[in-house]
Formats: structure tokens, sequence, C-alpha cells
């Protein structure tokens, strides 16, 4: 990786991507006096935007288990979902992994950027829609850059509490007043301003979609151990009692069976379904990467762009970020090199799955997408 | 009361709080020198000038250091006339000379506790409306607006600041009650009650008095001590030091230890280097501490030793909570706050400039190349980094062996070529 690269203007930089044709371009999300400089002491810090991250990467989704392959490196065996800890057939523990997009998890990272900027940064931290820059990130989801001043001056610990907010992390039951007083449980009111009246609205929400809703809910929480079924029933047998209490903004929750232990899960998963699913990592990093508008993923070919927020709403990363004309006409000879290419959709046209050895005459932004993604040659 | 027109504040505020941000124009003032004239005449010059117009600003200085090498961090002069004022900036600057943090700290603390002290009996008074605190912000540029009418589930929330401004301040409490998260957040906005905004000034106040160590150069710093009255004041503030040696020479990372400091992660070497120095610490800091010297093998004494250093040091509650901590009586053992807990107390420190780890930003590589995160400092950050200084050891053998048989091999070639 070649890294400390500083241009005196844009022309220079097209003129360095031309010459040097990289599979990757970053450029830094921090602003400094000598960008050129070879180490952090020497830029000279001045600020940072403040960068969201949402990738289904780090989002638990179930088409994973459809579309991602592990490959054993030692003896070719091929294992289909997530990478098993070692090999069934020699007990190696090394794997490639093909891990692929589709539709389903394309859709999960945006619904995340929705909930982040709907629930979050327009309502609660009321920032002008106009300051938010989204963009795609070429692969299987979604930057948020802000960078007005009020943003670009925050310090880690600052960046970090802003994280903690939107996650969810740190939510304090004790301060919020949940808490048992003689025998009776104190839940939260929906009037309640931040995460306390958040987790109300949720549970109330669940509550009235009625019990096969509560059951799905509780028994495949998004992330972490479910609730058992004898705490499922008691919730949906005190369902009415429970939305009588929320909706008339009383915050006794005194359900009998359910202790205060389960009650702090059970606002765990809904925690988990509110937060907006962002890689903190990123956020909190005064000194990030982050892919170049404009440039191609190295990984799938797909153009890293801007989105204007009305248009997400219909943005189809595999229609409308392709780097070229979806012509049919204008094909690629290829082979397919891996034990398996999975089946993708470029433009509006389903593609494989291919096999091994399969030798290909495909479009243009297909073919270089199987390149990208290594499961395929050129001809 | 004289009110400041220009900046809507009692003057008698100026004379109390050195670090507003126009009290030094209140100081010229009384000394009768223009902005201009000030900002043209050097450091030194102008330590000189001071304690040639104000007679009793030395033995002011020299009480304020015998206050807080005793441990008592307040003040015991005057703190409403110009002298006060006169006097910030030469603490200031004796303290970067002595480059002592132990100082710093002390000094940070005392204007902080005086700060709040002053505001509550203002408030006990009566006659300090909330304006005047939204003022006193406004002066530090930090946006604190006040509107009375505002109530949350019956409490009234006057002061709303929004979320950069209290950020910049409530990160650096490191307490649960302080998080965003646990806050009425509204449209941008915080709601505060009065004792929150008195807490939030107590913290910047703390945060802006902290002196800068780096203004002082070598040379400046031997000019300094060209000056009678500085000599004077710095010889009489080693001679005290002197007689309180517990606290100002304790250093933990030289006892000897049950497991080496090396062997440290990044968030508790930041807490201990910043209790050496004689800063207080949070509840949680003080806890993780706590914790992770019990979780190694240390005693409740060694534990206890910690603290020795802070200036709100007091020997029974800090025995009394370590023994707590370490589950003396009928109580278990508490183990040791993951790395998760700590990140959201902002205690981690991974990525420090002066302590920050690799280990704990990428996470350890096993043999097989797979990488694990690292979850708690006093479990896998210790194995781990045994684990790193191992192969670190192994891999200089390997070189030493090398370069040995390098040599060996040179040797060879050069009788050879005899
Ligand atoms: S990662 Fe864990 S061990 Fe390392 S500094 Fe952070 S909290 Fe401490
Ligand atoms: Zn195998
Ligand atoms: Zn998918």
């Amino acid at each position: 990786m070649v890294r400390h690269i500083q241009f005196p203007s844009n022309k220079y930089l097209v003129r360095h991507l031309i010459t040097t044709a990289p599979r990757h371009s970053y450029h830094s999300a921090t602003y400094y006096e000598r960008p050129g400089a070879e180490t952090m002491d020497q830029k000279g810090y001045i600020s940072c935007d403040f960068v969201v991250d949402i990738d289904a990467d780090h989002i638990p989704t179930s088409c994973r288990h459809n579309h991602d392959y592990a490959i054993c490196k030692a003896c070719g065996a091929m294992f289909q979902g997530e990478k098993p800890l070692k090999c069934s057939e020699c007990e190696s523990t090394k794997f490639d992994k093909i891990s692929w997009i589709c539709d389903e998890c394309l859709d999960v990272s945006k619904k995340q950027v929705f909930n982040l900027v709907e629930n979050f940064l327009l309502k609660e931290f009321s920032i002008p829609l106009e300051d938010i820059n989204l963009y795609f990130s070429g692969h299987r989801g979604y930057h948020v850059h802000l960078k007005t001043k009020e943003f670009l001056d925050l310090d880690q610990d600052a960046r970090r509490e802003i994280s903690d907010y939107v996650t969810g992390e740190g939510f304090s039951f004790k301060i919020w007043d949940y808490r048992k007083i003689q025998n009776n449980m104190m839940g939260f009111s929906i009037e309640d301003p931040g995460w306390a009246g958040k987790i109300a609205k949720e549970l109330y929400n669940i509550l009235i979609q009625g019990e096969p809703r509560i059951i799905e809910v509780f028994e495949k929480p998004i992330y972490g151990k479910k609730l058992n079924a004898v705490l499922i029933n008691n919730l949906i047998s005190n369902r009415q009692y429970l939305i009588n209490q929320i909706s008339n903004k009383r915050k006794i929750w005194q359900v009998a069976g359910l202790s205060d232990k389960t009650w702090i899960r059970i606002f765990e998963i809904l925690r988990d379904r509110i937060k907006a699913d962002i890689d903190v990592v990123v956020s909190i990093d005064l000194h990030r990467l982050i892919r170049l508008e404009g440039s191609l993923h190295g990984k799938t070919g797909f153009k890293v762009m801007k989105i204007k927020y009305e248009d997400l709403k219909d943005f189809d990363p595999l229609k409308d970020a392709l780097s070229f004309p979806d012509n049919q006409e204008n094909t690629l000879d290829i082979e397919i090199t891996a034990p398996i290419s999975p089946k993708i959709r470029i433009g509006s046209t389903n593609y494989g799955p291919y096999n091994k050895g399969e030798k290909l005459k495909l479009p243009l932004n297909t073919a270089l997408f199987l390149l990208c993604k290594d499961v395929a040659k050129l001809k | 009361m004289e009110i400041i027109q220009k900046y809507n504040l009692p003057k008698q505020l100026f004379l109390q709080f050195p670090w507003l941000n126009e009290s030094s124009k209140v100081l010229f003032d009384d000394l009768n020198i223009s902005e201009e004239k000030m900002g043209s005449i050097s450091l030194i010059e102008m330590v000189q000038f001071l304690f040639k117009e104000y007679d009793e600003l030395l033995e002011r200085i020299k009480q304020f250091f015998r206050n807080i090498i005793q441990s008592k961090e307040e003040f015991s002069t005057p703190t409403g006339d110009v002298i006060h004022l006169a006097m910030y900036p030469v603490l200031q600057i004796i303290i970067s000379v002595s480059g002592n943090r132990i100082l710093g700290n002390a000094l940070t603390n005392t204007y902080a506790k005086h700060c709040q002290l002053e505001l509550s009996k203002y408030n006990a008074k009566k006659d300090f409306p909330n304006k005047i605190l939204q003022n006193i912000f406004s002066n530090l540029g930090i946006s604190c607006t006040v509107d009375e009418h505002i109530f949350k589930n019956g409490i009234k929330y006057p002061f709303q600041m929004d979320f950069p401004s209290y950020l910049r301040v409530s990160t650096k409490i490191r307490n649960d009650s302080w998080k965003l998260i646990n806050r009425y957040f509204e449209s941008g906005k915080i709601y505060l009650i009065r004792h929150d905004v008195v807490l939030l000034l107590r913290e910047f106040v703390r945060q802006k008095t902290l002196p800068d160590y780096r203004q002082i150069n070598k040379e400046l710093s031997s000019q300094m001590e060209k000056i009678p009255e500085i000599t004077d004041i710095l010889d009489e503030i080693s001679k005290m030091m002197a007689t309180h040696k517990k606290r100002f020479e304790s250093s933990i990372f030289s006892e000897g230890e049950t497991i080496g400091s090396e062997l440290f992660p990044p968030c508790i070497k930041a807490i201990l280097y910043r209790v050496i120095h004689g800063e207080n610490l949070s509840h949680n800091e003080r806890l993780a501490i706590a914790f992770f010297y019990l979780n190694t093998n240390h005693s409740v004494e060694e534990t206890v030793d910690i603290f020795r250093t802070s200036p709100d040091f007091d020997e029974k509650i800090a025995r009394y909570q370590t023994e707590f901590a370490a589950g003396s009586g009928k109580g278990k053992k508490y183990s040791m706050y993951n790395c998760v807990k700590l990140k959201s107390y902002h205690i981690c420190r991974d990525d420090d400039p002066n302590f920050g780890d690799k280990l704990c930003r990428d996470g350890a590589k096993k043999r097989n190349g797979e990488i694990v995160p690292i979850q708690n400092p006093a479990k896998d950050f210790i194995f781990w980094k045994k684990v790193e200084l191992n192969r670190l050891h192994r891999s200089q053998i390997v070189d030493q062996l090398e370069s040995s048989d390098e040599s060996e091999i040179t040797k060879k070639k050069e009788e050879d070529s005899k």
C-alpha cells in the first residue's frame, strides 16, 4: 500500500490514478497541515470529518449462509456459510473465503442508513439534511460524512459518545429509573426522551402486532441469546396489560414471572432492534482512510459514489453503481477459477451460479465483478 | 453589583475567576496598561512587573504552594481582588518551570473547587440568576441557553447545551451519568439542571487551568530562575516538598511487582500515570485500577498504595473501598471490567500516543493467523502481551544467532582469502 501522498490539485491526483491504476484508492478523512509527511506527528492534525460506516459485513444477515463459502486451503473442501473452526475433511484451520452480496444484504445496510439518518441524525441530533453527505461504498455498504465545524472539532472521546448513543451502548437502567419499587417493576414512558422512550415505543409496537411477532422478535434476536419459551409466554399472556400501561403512559410494568434480569434481557433485545448498526471503530478513529469518491471498488468494480438522500430509496447499487453502460454487446471472455461463483444480479439480469472451469462470455460489468471477486480469470 | 457591560457579567466575577476569558483585561485596567502594550512585553518583563506592582503577591503565592503541598486544595488568601488575578499567570509559569505535574493538577483542582464553591454560595444567596451562568459559559466560548419554562417529569431543566459543547466537557468526567445516552437529549440539545451546569463548569475550569508545560522552554526557564522572587518561591517549594516525600516521590512502576508493568495494558498505564501525577480519579477509574490490581495477584496493601498520591487520598476510605472490591468479609471478589465497559467509560487508551498498544487496536494474532480482539485488560491482554514479548525475545535470539553466523562466515571468508 502506498500511503502519505499529497497532491497539489485535482489534476495531479487524476494523473496519478491514470498512471498507477490502483485497485483500491482511499483518502484520509482527516485534514492535516502537511498531509504528505510520513508520520502522524509530522502531519500536524487539524480536524477530521465525522464518518459513519454502515456495512452489511458486520451486521448479521441470514443470506450470508446462502451465498458465502469457505474453501479449505489444504484440501479444497468447500463449506457453505460461515467458516468452520476446522475442515471436516483434513482438520486444517486455514480457509479462503468467498463472500458475496445480494439484494438482501444490500437492503439491510440501506435500512440502517435510513435508521441512522431518520431516527438519530435528523431527529435527535438536529442535523440539517443538507449537511449529511451520503456515499455508496462500492461494495455492500454506505458512508455518511458529517463535515460541519461542530463535527470536525470533536475529539475522540466525544466521537465515542456519539457512536455509543447511536448504538445504545452504556444505557444505564439505574439512571433511567428502571427498578423495583415495592415489588412493582418500573419501566419507561413513551414520553421519555432519548433511549428510555425509544425502548418503550419499540416494546409497544411489537406487542400490538400480536403473538407471532412477539415470538419472532424474542426467539430470534439480532444479537445474543434468545428468550426462553416460558418467558415469552409470560409476555404474551400479559400483552394486553402491558399495552394498556404503556399507552396510558403508566410506568409500572409488573408481570409475574419476569424478573429484573429478564426485563434487562428484553431491553437488550429491543435495543439491538432500535440501534443504528454502525461500525464504531470507524467513527472514533481520527486518522481514518476512506474510499475515494468516484473510484472503483477493487472487490466489485462498482463506483464509489455520492448519493442524494432523497434518491436513496430508489438507489439500486447493482444497477446504479455499475461502472460501464449496461450493454449486453460489450463482453469479456472469462473462466471461473474458484470452486463456486454464486449467483449475482447485475442490472436486471441474474448470472450464475457458475462452477469451476466454466468458460463464459459475459457483459463487461458482470465479468469485471467476477474478476474483482477473484473467482474468475481473463481468458 | 458593578456590571461590566461589555460582557454582561458582574466585575466581581472577573476578579474571582481569573480563568474567564476577559479577566486579564480587568487586571490590565488596574495596572493602567493597554492591551497592545501588554502584548508587546515579554513573559519575563511581565512577571517582574507584577511583583513590582503588587507587594503582597510574593507572600500569597508562597501561601498557595504551602496549601497545595499539604493537600489543602483551597485558597486561604483573598480571592476577589486584582492580586488574585495577578497570581494566576505567575502560578502557571512557576509550575511550568518546575515541570511538576502533581503541582499542576493540584492547581487545577484548587481553581475548579473554588469555582464550584463560589457559585453555590451565590446560588444560596439567590442573587445570581441562571442568566449569569449562561454568560459565563458564553464568555468561555460554550453555548448554553436558558429557558426557565422547561420541565421534564416534573423537574425543571432550565439549561440547554448543544451537544458538541456538552461533549467537550462531559466526556472528561468519565462517569455513566454524564453519558449522552443517559441524558435528556432532544433536537441536538442536552437539558440540564443547575447543579449539572455547575459541575460541567467545574470540569471545564479544570481543563482550562491546566498549565501548558510546553510553553516554557529551557532558555526561558533559566531566565525565569534569575528573577529573585521566582528563585525564592522555587526554593521554598522544594523544601516543602521534601517534607512530604511520600506524596511526591512515590513511583509505582519501579516497586517490586507481581506482574511487571511492561505487561500492563494502556488503560491501566494511563490511570497509573495520572494518579502518580496527583490527579484525582473518577469513581470508575478507581474501581478499574483496584479491580486490575486485585485480579493480578496484588495485595490490598499494594492496591491502597496506588491511591496515596491522590490529592483527595483518605486512607480509611481507600482501604474500605479496596477491601470491598477484594470481597473481604462476605462479599465475592469482583472481576476486572472488560474492555467494552472500559471503552464506554472512556477509560480505554488503545490509541493513546503515549500508552497505546497495537495489541489493543488490532487484536492478537494466533498461530494459525486468526485475529482475536482483546477483551479484558487483566486476562487476555496480559496473556497476549506475554506471548508477544516471548515471540520478540525469540526473534531477537534468532537475529543474534544469524548475525553471529554471518560474522563467522565473513571471518572464514577472510581466512580463506589469505
Ligand atoms: S483494549 Fe482493553 S486492555 Fe486495551 S486499553 Fe482498551 S480497555 Fe485497556
Ligand atoms: Zn481440508
Ligand atoms: Zn446477501
